[in-house]
């Protein structure tokens, strides 16, 4: 650390998170290699709460706040150094970091504890628990990486996992195929990960993150005035990859095939929200960006904008909840731009609850179902599945944001930035958020109300305790965390910001946070307004679909403009866009096209050909000296023998 | 001594082989005894190159007056830009002394040839002297034809042809190069050349043409692209071990070569095509990469990955910077170990189903899990996941190639995106799906010996890419040194 006025404190309780849930990976996967799935499930679920107890003491040691300007380091090992790269091994403890290795290891503990029952018919799922403790250990490097090298180990660490559950039922070719749509789309985000590695290392010499947040823009003014940009958009290209914006989302939905818990994990909880993670880590960077923060910004708005308009009429529970997840990154994404990191970080936390809580939720009511997604096919499993479906209403309220549940306290806070961006983003971000409200109520509504549409449905069955048990903790989080950060009428918590202050080891961010320009007057009005709206829309969702029967069912499209007027919007909707299919044509079959030309033109006909052309008049000029041809590469042999000796002989008789 | 020792055991094992060719069994036995007295060298090897002061430079084991007439002697020197290949090269030779066992195919002959083409691959790597390592670049051909030539799968004349001819050519103008280089330094030691300025200057200078008749060689052997059209027919019909072996080791000499010989003889020569050995070296990136995908035989695909990947190290060596090559020098242990398990436990396979047919495969995962598991392991580490050793090679690679030419660097960079879409579509296909007929007709279980074959590779893996520091350091100084005739 160059600056003399930091603390660096150093100790070794950090890398037991990791190697705990390493330790858990190890011994399902390679040690006992269980026959039971339960017991396979226990072991992890074993590892998983020790890192879990480990993170604990971590985040009572040094809170959510860090004294001063100090700095907390595991200095584990050296990983490799060469020249001007130097890549430590070292873990690092911040307030940001504590709260998501509560987020990982606490939700992560839960996830395990539910996949123990969902997955106890499997066959061999000690196959499943390795790669869950796997994922907590990139995971975790990825959240207590010091530097962007160690960071980027857990970024595709977390992307390997992700490959390898998606496509865990990989008798399936399109789960295996799903896999790698995923690892590819996340390695085209990840070539601006490594460009940005690189232009940091260049130009400020280091990638440890405190020292790039010590060398602040004043350090990058100094240098060409594209660098910083560069790098960070860099950063934010991959965080588009990961945490699935625009125009890299696609892989997300299809990330569904994997088993429910995994969605619920991996691509709800936490890996999806670490690209907003990474961008907090290096603040004081982008903070002094304006330009790639507007960026940002937009991306975030337009991705949550079309994410939402895609949910609105998908009947596949789980792309519901896929594309809501897209969405509700964008709102993240929108609160990083409009300069409020602790407003983006809060809603990564409270979303962590109510969406893992959702998609267990779908979880439950699929298993209860056997394996059933569609919902046009359920219906009335509010008797059937009681404690799932108040669960899930606690679910839907904290996602759409009723009052005081915990997406109510984190949705206004990135309401009220983009509210002082102006009046346009603000409009389209509150769009975004009551079709939020119209899509998870019709969803709700088609899946518990009314009356079953299917046999699965009519004979649905509750979970066993231990999937309801998650259910529970999770609810009680989505009705009640959102009180650590309350708007600053109300007086109450800010946990989020005293956390993201101090995460920067005391660098000076120029614009640590944008203060929304809201009174207080005019703010009370504002969530008074939206709350009205968003209740409003969702009553009516409600209403509409409660009486959902798929035969003689009218969508609200269809009454407010007619079937046939509506007809293309929805066909458009249903088939997302035809982003994949647009992507299909603009770049996979170009691809796969060049692939093939290139290596017949330049590598058969061309390089090739030209040898065997040789090779012809080669043959053809000396039929004479035939006979030397024997084909027998011991003669061939002698001949060089021979050759070289005379060769050597001759020119040093002549020259020497 | 000990470096000739170390040199003798796999010469000695190849003349002793040859005395069981009627008892295939116990040639493979004898084989693997020889392959632990080998790594035994190896040890022993080690424990004198530990203590081996670090400023000496490419100092001497052995010495002998062979040739004073041509101002050669046999000499064998290690430093640590040879020690991790000669390491490398007993590790593999070890996995398929395992694999031999039992294989009904693998003879004393084949077996006898294959320790005399360790013999004279640990040669080239040792020697420092230009006629004694010419010698054992030449030595390495004749096994290497048999093997392709007798062993090897349905085109293997041509294939076998087509190495020999590729690989003459470029000898060709090495030994030219040697032969006037010899006759105007005092001696053809390695040291003695080092001392030696030839002129430099345009293209037709001494220098430059000493320079090219050296790249020549070794250029071929990489193969940087265009040269490099041998390489997919001689993977591709080789027998599995000298698959292994080709990627493993003799292309990694192309790579050993340029950076103790081009760089350290001829520096300006060096220095001024470094542009252009760049632009190649992504040129063989990107269309290795493409023709990769264009593939439908396996080990075409997996030969092609080795061209895009020796281009990568190709960017780093002419990168000329310290963590370019140290990045390069590391991918060739990454790659010789990576590629060398994709071919092993591919060869493993094909010896059930003896097709290599991508659309003859599927469902392996269901089959055999941890052989799937293991083949995975090995395509992950082949596109540089970090974690495994191929990130952290390409990594220094390109972090070093982009201060030289960030350019040049972005271009090669998407070789990384298209090594994820080659290896993991042909892993998708092989290992997912429903089981196919040939696997379904064909059962692949793996003996204990294939196994023990497999583990080594595995192992080295998980420890050069979790901890590569020791390796980098063992060829820091050797580096250094070299860089500074670049000064």
């Amino acid at each position: 650390m160059e600056s003399t006025d930091v603390a660096i404190e150093t100790t070794q309780l950090l890398r037991w998170i990791i190697l705990f849930p390493l330790l858990g990976a190890i011994l399902n996967g390679i040690i006992l290699r269980l026959k039971s799935t339960k017991l396979a499930g226990i072991v992890a679920t074993a590892a998983s709460l020790a890192a879990f107890v480990a993170s604990f003491m971590a985040v009572t040691r040094w809170g959510f706040s860090l004294e001063g300007a100090s700095l907390v380091y595991d200095q584990w090992f050296m990983w490799f150094q060469s020249g001007k790269v130097s890549v430590p091994f070292w873990l690092e403890y911040t307030p940001i970091s504590g709260i998501m290795l509560l987020v990982v290891t606490g939700i992560g503990s839960l996830i395990h504890i539910y996949s123990i029952s969902y997955m106890e018919k499997e066959v061999g799922g000690y196959r499943f628990f390795t790669y869950l403790n796997l994922f907590l250990v990139a995971m975790l490097t990825l959240v207590l990486g010091s530097n962007l090298v160690t960071v980027f180990l857990g970024w595709e660490g977390v992307g390997l996992c992700s490959y390898l559950l998606i496509g865990y039922w990989f008798t399936k070719t399109e789960n295996a195929q799903a896999g790698m749509k995923a690892f590819i789309t996340n390695r085209i985000g990840d070539l601006g990960f490594l460009i940005s590695i690189f232009l940091f290392l260049a130009y400020a010499g280091t990638l440890q993150i405190q020292e790039l947040n010590h060398l602040g823009p004043q350090f990058f003014s100094a240098l060409p005035s594209w660098v910083l940009p560069a790098a960070l958009l860099g950063l934010f290209w991959a965080a588009t990859g990961k945490s699935a914006q625009f125009p890299l989302y696609v892989w997300l939905p299809d990330a569904m095939a994997g088993p429910t818990p995994v969605s619920a994990l991996i691509h709800a909880a936490t890996m999806v929200t670490s690209g907003i993670f990474v961008i907090v880590r290096v603040w004081p960077l982008f903070a002094s960006q304006p330009e790639v923060l507007n960026v940002v910004f937009w991306v975030g708005i337009f991705t949550a904008w079309l994410a939402a308009l895609i949910a609105l009429t998908q009947n596949d529970i789980k792309k519901v909840l896929a594309y809501s997840t897209v969405s509700q990154l964008g709102f993240m994404f929108t609160a990083l731009g409009a300069g409020a990191p602790e407003a983006a970080l809060f809603h990564v936390l409270t979303h962590a609850f109510f969406k893992a809580l959702l998609f267990l939720g779908s979880g439950s009511v699929i298993h209860g179902m056997h394996h059933e997604q569609d919902m046009r096919k359920m219906g009335g499993l509010a008797h059937h599945m009681k404690f799932t479906h108040w669960t899930f209403v606690i679910g839907t309220a904290a996602i759409i944001g009723f009052p005081f549940t915990s997406g109510f306290f984190s949705k206004d806070l990135i309401l009220a930035h983009a509210l002082s961006r102006g009046m346009v983003p603000y409009a389209l971000l509150l769009t975004a958020a009551l079709m939020t409200a119209f899509y998870m109520l019709r969803a709700y509504s088609m899946t518990f109300m009314g009356k079953p549409r299917s046999d699965a449905a009519d004979h649905a069955h509750e979970s066993s305790p231990l999937m309801l048990i998650p259910l529970g903790v999770l609810s009680i989080g989505s009705l009640f965390m959102g009180w650590i950060q309350t708007p600053h009428f109300m007086g109450g918590g800010h946990l989020m910001e005293t956390a993201v202050k101090s995460s920067w080891g005391g660098a000076e961010a120029m614009k640590p946070f944008a203060e929304h320009k809201i009174s207080v007057g005019g703010e009370i009005l504002m969530i008074l307004a939206v709350v009205a709206l968003i209740l409003g829309v969702a009553y009516y969702s409600f209403k509409v679909y409660r009486e959902f029967q798929s035969k003689k069912f009218i969508s609200p499209a269809e009454r407010a403009v007619g079937p046939t007027t509506a007809a293309p919007f929805i066909n458009a909707s249903q088939n997302k866009f035809f982003v994949d299919e647009a992507y299909d044509l603009i770049f996979v079959r170009p691809l796969r096209f060049l692939s093939g030309a290139f290596f017949r033109i330049v590598d058969e006909t061309g390089i090739n050909g030209l040898l065997h052309g040789m090779r012809k008049s080669l043959d053809f000029s000396s039929g004479i000296l035939s006979w030397a041809h024997t084909g027998n590469v011991q003669t061939y042999a002698w001949y060089l023998a021979a050759g070289a000796a005379i060769l050597l002989i001759f020119v040093g008789r002549v020259l020497l | 001594m000990t470096a000739l020792l170390f040199l003798l055991i796999p010469t000695v094992s190849s003349v002793l082989l040859l005395l069981f060719h009627r008892n295939r069994v116990m040639a493979q036995w004898v084989n693997l005894v020889f392959n632990f007295l080998w790594a035994a060298g190896l040890f022993k090897l080690w424990m004198e190159f530990r203590v081996q002061p670090e400023t000496s430079v490419f100092p001497i084991w052995f010495s002998w007056d062979w040739a004073p007439f041509i101002g050669s002697r046999f000499s064998l020197a290690i430093d640590g830009l040879n020690f991790p290949l000669l390491a490398l090269n007993v590790v593999l030779s070890l996995s398929l002394a395992f694999y031999a066992i039992g294989h009904e195919k693998l003879s004393a002959s084949y077996l006898a040839l294959f320790s005399f083409l360790n013999a004279a691959s640990v040669g080239s790597l040792m020697a420092a002297d230009a006629a004694a390592f010419y010698l054992f670049w030449e030595l390495m051909l004749i096994p290497m034809y048999f093997l392709i030539g007798k062993w090897g799968s349905k085109n293997r004349i041509y294939a076998s042809l087509k190495f020999f001819g590729f690989t003459m050519a470029g000898s060709l103008l090495l030994l030219g190069a040697i032969v006037y280089v010899g006759l105007n330094s005092p001696s053809l030691g390695w040291h003695d050349l080092k001392e030696q300025r030839w002129v430099f200057d345009g293209w037709f200078s001494p220098q430059a043409l000493l320079f090219l008749g050296f790249l020549a060689a070794f250029a071929v052997k990489i193969p940087v692209w265009p040269l490099h059209t041998w390489l997919p027919d001689a993977h591709t019909e080789a027998p599995t071990g000298a698959s292994v072996i080709l990627a493993g080791i003799l292309l990694k000499l192309g790579v050993y070569g340029i950076a103790r010989w081009c760089f350290v003889l001829f520096p300006e020569a060096s220095l001024a095509s470094s542009t252009f050995m760049m632009g190649l070296g992504v040129v063989g990136v990107i269309l290795g990469s493409l023709s990769a995908m264009a593939q439908k035989d396996i080990k075409r695909t997996i030969a092609y990955s080795s061209v895009a990947h020796l281009g990568f190290m190709v960017i780093g060596l002419f990168a000329l910077r310290e963590e370019s090559i140290q990045g390069a020098l590391f991918q060739n242990l990454a790659h010789g170990l990576s590629t060398g398990a994709l071919f092993l436990i591919f060869g493993m396979i094909y010896d059930r189903t003896h097709t290599r047919e991508l659309k003859d495969y599927g469902g392996l995962a269901t089959k055999n899990g941890v052989l799937a598991t293991l083949f995975l392991f090995s395509a992950m580490a082949s596109i540089g996941l970090p974690g495994l050793p191929g990130f952290v090679g390409e990594f220094l690679v390109l972090s070093g190639s982009f201060v030289t030419n960030p350019w040049l660097t972005i271009l090669a960079m998407s070789g990384i995106l298209l090594g994820a879409v080659y290896m993991l579509s042909a892993m998708k296909k092989i290992l997912y799906g429903e089981v196919s007929p040939t696997l379904e007709a064909h059962p692949v279980v793996l003996k204990w010996s294939e196994w023990m074959a497999i583990a080594p590779m595995v192992v080295l893996m998980l420890i050069l890419g979790l901890m590569p520091q020791g390796f980098l350091k063992l060829s820091e100084s050797a580096v250094l040194g070299m860089l500074s005739v670049f000064k």
